[in-house]
């Protein structure tokens, strides 16, 4: 099991350092996050995995600069994060597609907010729809699309940006057991061509294992850094190699790993990796 | 695309180009015989009407014939009268509306975005929306005369009220989860504005605009009733005044006419801001 930090000279593109986010919850302050050091180096895909509650999405938006560390600091493309900026994209669970603009429209709102002429942002935007194969939909509306093309819709609206680091905050958890594995696949053929620096939210084991070079886990309540696994499968990758025995052996290390502090004594899975979905 | 996937698992829309035509042709089936229904609602009701007036049960002064307030009417329209008073009253109807709409969408914003606006102005509204309009029609005829412009202006508050209290809480309510993907991509808050909180609030809006026109159109006939030279309250007045009941069901008529009229383009309105609500 390759399980070592591998040897890399790439740039650290992000440093989360000794970070430490608090937030109020009716009244209680709440330790999301604590002493929490991680790093993700330019072009790596880092997947972070932890049970509900382990603070990975509160980390996400702290990356993004949406909220403040109580102490720590993080840094992206070496500087310090205090807001968002526009080295950074953020692919949010639920969508937050506007429903009064069409696939194009949306896709183009980071750009008119950077003041892009309209001419060049939909030349760019229009790009993008190409390349998330929402073509034929350019001028549909969110609501006359599938939860998937949704999702592709919200990715498509993060690469516009050409971001320098990617944020995905559990982008499939909401897509059925198909849908997600071919969204994984779609994501991974996109990121192969920039491979940009992405930083994947999931409680997926087997989501985390497929599309990242580098899995985090989390402990959580408060989240801290438990243990990483390098994945080293080669790219590009299909959705076959999710049934080969090295897959399975890197999905049964981390169930263990997050059994071993979750409550669950017996080391089993909690609860079943679905990877018996029909693959081509 | 991976073979073997059904196309829902390749997160293609099932049917979206179908789907709309599907639905037209159903509405359609089920249209024709509500259609018919109304129908003979309508021509069922008037007949009755006409019937009951022939009949003689009651004196022509309670419940004139149909017959003879459509003459009436037609009487009206061909001389050019009914359009002189509707165009004195369809001006001052304008007017004010134009008035409640701008003034009641730009504070209406102001007091949803930004809780020391509401603060200062909260008590202000809550009492004259609670207060029935009818009652500063007396004040405001002696204000501003019994010519158009104290109509103008019983319609500017009978409107700007719902107007503006809806402007505002669909600007409150905007999504939160829409305003942190707008500061995650640095959206600068002139265009947060434009692009989402507006949009957002455009069905309330119109919501507060059809509720608006229902009641401008009370505060004009009441308005014109109490004191004026012209328009359809004071016809109406002027009928009641001289015992001539065919000239008051003719002139309800008319309001009936311009009261349906203006919701259907009310809800025309919402429809056509709507469409990406549709389903």
């Amino acid at each position: 099991m390759p399980d070592d930090r591998a040897v890399d000279d790439r740039a650290q593109k992000v440093i989360v350092q000794d970070v430490v986010i608090r937030y109020e919850r009716a009244g209680f302050a709440v330790t999301a996050v604590e002493g929490l050091s991680l790093s993700v180096r330019d072009g790596e895909f880092v997947a972070v995995v932890g049970q509900s509650g382990c603070g990975k999405s509160t980390l996400l938006k702290a990356i993004d600069g949406l909220i403040p560390v109580a102490s720590g600091y993080i840094e992206v493309d070496g500087r310090r994060v205090t807001r968002p900026g526009p080295t950074k994209a953020m692919v949010f669970q639920d969508g937050r597609l506007l429903p009064w603009r069409t696939v194009l429209g949306n896709i183009m709102l980071p750009l008119e907010g950077r003041g892009v002429p309209k001419a060049e942002a939909h030349d760019r935007a229009m790009a993008l729809v190409e390349r998330v194969g929402l073509t034929r939909f350019a001028k549909a509306f969110p609501n006359q699309l599938s939860g998937g093309m949704q999702q592709r819709v919200n990715l498509a609206r993060a690469l516009v940006v050409n971001p320098q680091v990617l944020l995905l905050d559990e982008p499939f958890a909401a897509l059925d057991a198909q849908t997600r594995e071919y969204m994984q696949q779609e994501l991974l053929n996109i990121w192969e061509r920039d491979r940009v620096t992405a930083v994947f939210v999931t409680h997926q084991i087997d989501e985390a294992i497929f599309l990242a070079d580098r899995v985090l886990v989390l402990s959580s309540s408060p989240g801290r850094l438990r243990r990483e696994f390098v994945i080293d499968i080669p790219r590009p990758r299909q959705l076959a190699i999710k049934r080969t025995p090295q897959f399975h052996a890197y999905e049964d290390a981390i169930w263990s790993e997050i059994g071993a502090f979750g409550g669950d004594t017996s080391g089993a899975p909690v609860q079943p990796v679905v990877t018996s979905g029909a693959v081509a | 695309m991976t073979a073997g996937l059904p196309a829902e698992a390749a997160g293609l829309p099932v049917g979206l180009a179908g789907t709309p035509s599907n639905v037209t042709v159903l509405a359609r089936r089920r249209g024709a015989p509500r259609f018919t229904l109304q129908l003979i609602s309508v021509v069922g009701g008037l007949s009755a009407w006409q019937l009951f007036a022939m009949s003689g049960i009651v004196p022509p002064l309670f419940l004139p014939k149909l017959s003879d307030v459509l003459v009436d009417l037609w009487n009206l329209v061909s001389t050019g009268k009914l359009n002189q008073h509707l165009l004195a009253s369809g001006i001052e109807f304008g007017g004010g509306m134009l008035a409640a709409l701008v003034v009641g969408i730009v504070v209406g914003i102001g007091m949803g975005a930004s809780s020391r606006i509401d603060k200062l102005l909260v008590w202000w509204v809550s009492a004259l929306d609670a207060t029935p309009r009818i009652a500063f029609a007396p004040l405001l005829i002696i204000w501003f005369g019994i010519g158009l412009e104290s109509k103008m202006v019983l319609v500017f508050i009978s409107g700007l009220f719902p107007i503006l209290l809806s402007t505002a809480s669909g600007v409150r309510t905007t999504s939160r989860e829409l305003l942190e993907m707008a500061e995650s991509f640095s959206i600068p808050r002139l265009m947060q504005f434009r692009a989402i909180i507006l949009p957002g609030a455009v069905p309330f809006i119109i919501t507060g605009v059809r509720l608006g026109i229902t009641r401008g159109l009370i505060g004009i006939v009441v308005g014109e009733m109490i004191a004026s030279t012209q328009g359809i309250g004071w016809m109406l007045s002027n009928a009641t005044d001289t015992f001539n009941m065919v000239r008051v069901f003719a002139l309800i008529i008319v309001l009936a006419f311009v009261g349906v009229s203006l919701t259907t383009f009310a809800r025309w309105l919402e429809r056509r801001f709507d469409t990406w609500r549709a389903v």
